[in-house]
C-alpha cells in the first residue's frame, strides 16, 4: 500500500511539531524517518498511524483519505519503542490479541487463530515460546513478539517507532538486518523512526532526514550521505569539518583554497568536508590547505589526525580533523609539528546565515 | 496533549461516557463526603452562634479540649522518636527478620480500635493480669489518663514509622557515609544530613499521627471510663452530649474536630503539592 | 550463601544500629506485642472449646455476620466507585480537581465519632437524606408502606462503613493508573480493540492487584470500625449490633474473657481473609514476573 502525506501541520501548544510536511511512500518501500529528538519524526509516524491527528493536511492510504479515521480502523501494524506488550497475558495471547478483539462476525475460529499464532512465532524465530510471559523474554525477543503481534492483523503498513532503541548494540545490529530480510520476503510497506543514522543508512531504501518539524532531504541512503542537501544534513549524518569561506562571483575561498560555489551568493559561506574526504599530501602541493599536525590518534588501520590551519587566510585558527587509512599515507612524515597539505576530494559550500 | 479530546482519539472515552463517569464519581463523593462535612457545621450553628459558643466554652468541653491536647502532646512525640529510630534501623542496615519487623510495625493498623483498647484493659484493668499489683501500689492506668495515652499511642503507632521507612530506604546510605568519611560523628550525621533530608516526610507523618491521636474514639472509649471533666477527650465528649440528646452542643464540639480535619487536609495537600518528591510517593495514603 | 554473610546483620559503617533497633524493639514489645499477648493469654484461659462456645452464641454469631457481611458490601461499593473516582481523577481534567483530590482523604482525617453522629443525623427518618426515603416520598414508597429505613438498620451500618473505607481503593488505584503506560493502550487500539475491550482486556487486569489491595484495606478497616457505626446502627441485638460493640458490652459487664474471645475470633477471621488475599496477589505477581 502507498502512503501520501499532504501539507501536514501539527502544533502542541506553542511548539510547532510539523510544518507543511509532504511525503510519499511507495508500495513495498522500506523508509526511514531520521532526525534528532524533537525533529517531528515520531509525531509524523503517529499521525500516519492515527495515534495523533494533524491540525491541517491529509493522510492518504492508496489514495483514500484516512485523516479522520481512528487508529482502530486504519489497520496499521504499529511497533512501539518499549514494545508495549501486555504483561499479564502470554506471548501467544499477545499475538492473538488483535484477532480476538474482532467482532464475532469477522473473528477467525479458535483453530485458525492458534495456527496463525504458531506461524508467526515461527516467522519471528520464537517457536515454542508462546506459553511464556513477556517478562520471561529478553529485550530482543520481546521486540520480535511485538512485531509478530503487529503482523497478526495482516496490516498493509508496518510502522515502527525507534524499534531497536532500547536494545544493546549487538542485538540491535542483528535485529535490524533480520527485519530487513523479513521485509524483503513479505514486501509490506514499512516506515520506521530512528535517530541512529547508521541504522537508517544500513537498512532503509530511502531516508527522510527531518529537523525542527521540516523535511530536510529525502533520498536513497547513499545519496543522502554522499550529497547532503543542507548544512543540517551534513552535520547530522556522519562527522564533518565546518570551514569558514568567503564567496565572490561563484568562487569560494576556503583557507586559501579556491573552490567552485556557483549557487552561493556573495558573502560569508561555510564549506563542509568529511574527515575521510581529505587526501594528505606533502606540504606545498597545489590544491591543498596548508597546516601543521597537532595530534595523531591511531585506531587500528585508521589514523585520526588533527591538523592546525593557522589564521593566515581565515579569521581564526582552525583545527581540521582528517581520517586516513594507514597504508594510504606511507612516505609522509606524520609526526607532531610536521607540515602537510590537505586536499579535499569532496567539498560543498553553503551560504552562512 | 493539547486541546479538547477528539472523538476518533483511541485512548480516551467519548464525551458522553466522560461526563457520565465524572458525574457519577463526583456525585458519589458529594453524597458520601461533602454532605456529611457540611452537615456538621450546619447542625453546630443550627441554633445560632450563642449556643455554639456556650457549648464549646462550658467547663466540661474545655477540660475535654485540654485532655485531648495533652494526650496528643505525649503520644505524638513518643511515636515520633520511635518512628525515626525504627526507620533508621530498617533503612540503614541489612539484618535478619527485617521484613517481619516491618509487618509487626503495621500491626496496629489491622487491629480494631476497640481491641486496641481492650488489650490494655486486659493487662492493666481491675481483673487484668497486672491489675492486683497496680491496685496494691495505688497506680491507676485504666479509667485514667495513662490508659488513654497508651491506647492512643497504640492506634497511632505506625503512622510516622511507615512514612519514614520507604523514604529513608529510597535515600540510601551514601550521604551518611560521605558525612562519616568527612569526620562527622553519628549524631552530627543525623542532625546535619539525615534530618534535613527527611523533614517534610517527618512533618507529613506527624500531621497524620496528630489527626488520628486527637480524633481517636474507639480505643479511648474502652479505657477512659467516661468520667466527665476528668477522662473525657473531645470525641468522647461529643458522644456523651449526643447520647443526652444535646445535639447542638454535640455538633458544636464535633465541628471543632471537623475543623481540625480540614486543617489537616489542607496542610497535607500543601505538603504533597510542594514537597511531593521529598515525601515518598509510595507512602501516600 | 557464604559463611561470611551468613550472620544476622551485614556490616555497615553507619553507627547506631544497636541503639535504634534496641529502642524500636523495646517500644514495639511494650506498646504492641505484650498487650496483644495479654489478649491471647486471656482468651487462652477459655481454651479453644470455650472460645468457640462464645463464638457460636446466637447473638455473637449475628454480630460477626453483620460486621463481616456489611464490611464486604461496603468494600465492594468502594471497589466500584473508588475505581471510577480514581479514573476520573487521573484521566480527566475539570475545575476544582485538586480540591476533589484532597477531600478524598476526609475519612482518614475526620474523627470517627464526628462521622458517626453526622451520618446518623443525615440518614435518620427526619434527616436530610433519610427523609428522601420516607413513606411519604415517591422513592420511599417503592420500598413499601414504611419507606426505606437507613439509620438503625444494617443498611445504615453499610453506609457508615462505606464512608470510612472510601479513600483506600482510590488511593491504591490512583498511582498505578497514573503510571500506566500509554503505549500499551495505544497498542491495543492499533490492533483494533474497542475502548471497552481495551479496558476489560488490558487496563483492568493491570489495575486488579492494586484494586484488590485497596479492597482488602477497606474491608479490614470496616471490620474493626466502631466510632462511625455505633451511632447510626441503633445497636439492636441480632439485627444491627456489630462485633466491636459486643466486645465493649462484654467489657462493661466485666466479662473480660468473653470480650477477649470475640476479639480473638475477629482477629482470626480477618487474618485468614487477608492471608488468602495476600497469597492470591503473590501468585498473580509471580505469574507475571517469574
Amino acid at each position: 500500500m502507498g502512503i501520501d502525506i499532504k501539507s501536514v501541520n501539527k502544533r502542541f501548544g506553542g511548539f510547532e511539531a510539523l510544518r507543511d510536511v509532504n511525503l510519499s511512500v511507495a508500495p513495498g518501500e522500506f523508509l526511514a524517518l531520521l532526525g534528532p529528538s524533537g525533529s517531528g519524526k515520531t509525531t509524523l509516524l503517529r499521525i500516519i498511524a492515527g495515534l495523533e491527528f494533524a491540525d491541517e493536511g491529509q493522510v492518504l492510504f492508496d489514495g483514500h483519505d484516512v485523516s479522520e479515521r481512528s487508529v482502530r480502523d486504519r489497520h496499521v501494524g504499529f511497533v512501539f519503542q518499549h514494545y508495549a506488550l501486555f504483561k499479564h497475558i502470554t506471548v501467544a495471547k499477545n499475538i492473538a490479541f488483535g484477532l480476538e478483539v474482532r467482532p464475532r462476525a469477522s473473528r477467525p475460529s479458535r483453530q485458525d487463530i492458534d495456527e496463525r499464532v504458531q506461524r508467526l512465532l515461527q516467522l519471528v524465530q520464537l517457536p515454542g515460546l508462546g506459553g511464556r510471559y513477556p517478562s520471561q523474554l529478553s529485550g530482543g525477543q520481546r521486540q520480535r513478539v511485538a512485531l509478530a503481534r503487529a503482523l497478526a492483523i495482516e496490516p498493509k503498513v508496518l510502522l515502527l517507532d525507534e524499534p531497536f532503541g532500547a536494545l544493546d548494540a549487538k542485538v540491535r545490529k542483528e535485529l535490524r538486518r533480520w527485519l530487513r530480510k523479513l521485509h524483503d520476503e513479505m514486501g509490506i510497506t514499512t516506515v520506521f523512526v530512528t535517530h541512529d543514522q547508521e541504522e537508517a543508512l544500513e537498512i532503509a531504501d530511502r531516508v527522510v532526514v527531518m529537523s525542527k518539524g521540516v523535511i530536510e532531504q529525502v533520498g536513497p541512503a547513499q545519496e543522502v550521505y554522499d550529497q547532503p542537501a543542507t548544512p543540517f544534513v551534513y552535520d547530522f549524518l556522519g562527522n564533518t569539518n565546518r570551514l569558514p569561506a568567503s564567496v565572490r562571483g561563484g568562487v569560494a575561498n576556503v583557507a586559501g583554497l579556491l573552490v567552485p560555489a556557483a549557487e552561493v551568493p556573495d558573502g560569508p559561506g561555510i564549506a563542509f568536508v568529511r574527515p575521510h574526504e581529505f587526501d594528505l599530501r606533502p606540504s606545498g602541493t597545489y590544491g591543498g590547505i596548508e597546516g601543521t599536525i597537532a595530534h595523531v590518534f591511531a585506531n587500528g588501520p585508521i589514523l585520526r589526525i588533527e591538523v592546525n590551519v593557522p589564521a593566515v587566510h581565515v579569521a581564526v585558527d582552525l583545527q581540521v580533523e582528517v581520517e586516513a587509512m594507514r597504508q594510504g599515507v606511507d612516505g609522509l612524515s606524520l609526526t607532531r609539528g610536521a607540515r602537510v597539505a590537505l586536499a579535499p576530494r569532496n567539498i560543498r559550500v553553503f551560504p552562512d546565515r | 496533549m493539547d486541546g479538547a479530546p477528539r472523538s476518533n482519539d483511541a485512548t480516551t472515552e467519548g464525551p458522553f461516557l466522560r461526563f457520565g463517569l465524572s458525574g457519577i464519581a463526583l456525585l458519589y463523593l458529594a453524597l458520601f463526603l461533602v454532605l456529611p462535612l457540611v452537615a456538621v457545621f450546619v447542625e453546630a450553628f443550627a441554633k445560632g452562634f450563642g449556643p455554639f459558643l456556650a457549648a464549646i466554652t462550658e467547663p466540661d468541653a474545655l477540660s475535654a479540649v485540654k485532655l485531648t491536647l495533652i494526650v496528643a502532646a505525649i503520644s505524638v512525640p513518643m511515636n515520633l522518636v520511635f518512628g525515626v529510630a525504627a526507620a533508621w534501623a530498617i533503612a540503614k542496615y541489612e539484618f535478619w527478620g527485617k521484613s517481619f519487623l516491618i509487618t509487626l510495625i503495621d500491626l496496629p493498623f489491622s487491629v480494631s480500635p476497640v481491641i486496641s483498647g481492650l488489650v490494655y484493659v486486659l493487662l492493666f484493668g481491675a481483673q487484668g493480669l497486672l491489675g492486683p499489683w497496680l491496685q496494691e501500689h495505688d497506680i491507676k492506668i485504666i479509667f485514667a489518663v495513662p490508659g488513654i495515652v497508651l491506647a492512643t499511642i497504640f492506634v497511632t503507632f505506625p503512622f510516622i514509622a511507615r512514612e519514614l521507612i520507604p523514604l529513608m530506604q529510597e535515600q540510601g546510605t551514601s550521604e551518611e557515609e560521605a558525612a562519616l568519611s568527612l569526620g562527622a560523628s553519628g549524631w552530627q550525621t543525623f542532625w546535619r544530613v539525615t534530618l534535613p533530608n527527611i523533614r517534610w516526610g517527618l512533618l507529613y507523618g506527624v500531621l497524620l499521627c496528630n489527626a488520628r491521636a486527637m480524633g481517636e474514639f474507639g480505643a479511648v472509649s474502652v479505657v477512659s471510663g467516661h468520667v466527665r471533666g476528668l477522662t473525657n477527650t473531645m470525641p468522647l465528649h461529643v458522644e456523651i452530649l449526643y447520647n443526652e440528646y444535646n445535639f447542638t452542643a454535640s455538633f458544636a464540639v464535633a465541628s471543632l474536630l471537623a475543623l481540625l480535619a480540614l486543617v489537616t487536609l489542607v496542610l497535607k495537600s500543601v505538603l504533597e503539592w510542594r514537597y511531593g518528591d521529598e515525601i515518598a510517593a509510595s507512602a501516600r495514603h | 550463601m557464604s559463611w561470611s554473610t551468613a550472620r544476622l546483620r551485614q556490616p555497615s559503617v553507619i553507627p547506631g544500629f544497636r541503639l535504634t533497633l534496641g529502642f524500636s524493639l523495646a517500644y514495639l514489645f511494650l506498646i504492641v506485642l505484650i498487650p496483644l499477648g495479654a489478649l491471647l493469654l486471656k482468651a487462652g484461659e477459655l481454651g479453644i472449646g470455650g472460645i468457640l462456645d462464645i463464638a457460636v452464641d446466637r447473638r455473637v454469631l449475628a454480630a460477626l455476620k453483620l460486621s463481616f457481611g456489611a464490611s464486604l458490601v461496603a468494600a465492594l461499593i468502594n471497589g466500584v466507585f473508588g475505581l471510577m473516582l480514581a479514573w476520573v481523577l487521573v484521566r480527566y481534567r475539570f475545575p476544582g480537581k485538586k480540591i476533589v483530590d484532597a477531600i478524598v482523604d476526609l475519612p482518614f482525617a475526620l474523627p470517627t465519632a464526628v462521622a458517626g453522629i453526622t451520618l446518623a443525623t443525615l440518614y435518620a427518618k427526619n434527616g436530610w437524606v433519610g427523609s428522601l426515603f420516607g413513606p411519604q416520598t415517591w422513592v420511599g414508597s417503592l420500598f413499601g408502606p414504611k419507606g426505606l429505613m437507613i439509620a438503625y438498620t444494617p443498611l445504615g451500618v453499610i453506609m457508615a462503613l462505606t464512608f470510612v473505607g472510601l479513600p483506600f481503593v482510590v488511593r491504591t488505584v490512583q498511582p498505578v493508573l497514573a503510571d500506566f503506560d500509554a503505549e500499551t493502550e495505544e497498542a491495543a487500539a492499533s490492533l483494533g480493540a474497542s475502548r471497552l475491550s481495551t479496558f476489560i482486556r488490558v487496563i483492568f487486569p493491570a489495575l486488579l492487584p492494586a484494586l484488590t489491595t485497596g479492597f482488602a484495606l477497606a474491608f479490614a478497616r470496616a471490620v474493626g470500625e466502631y466510632g462511625s457505626v455505633i451511632f447510626i446502627a441503633g445497636n439492636i441485638p441480632m439485627v444491627s449490633e456489630i462485633a466491636p460493640l459486643l466486645i465493649v458490652t462484654k467489657l462493661e459487664e466485666y466479662n473480660y474473657a468473653g470480650a477477649a474471645a470475640i476479639a480473638v475470633v475477629m482477629l482470626a477471621i480477618s487474618f485468614v481473609l487477608l492471608l488468602v488475599i495476600n497469597l492470591l496477589q503473590r501468585w498473580n505477581q509471580a505469574r507475571m514476573r517469574a
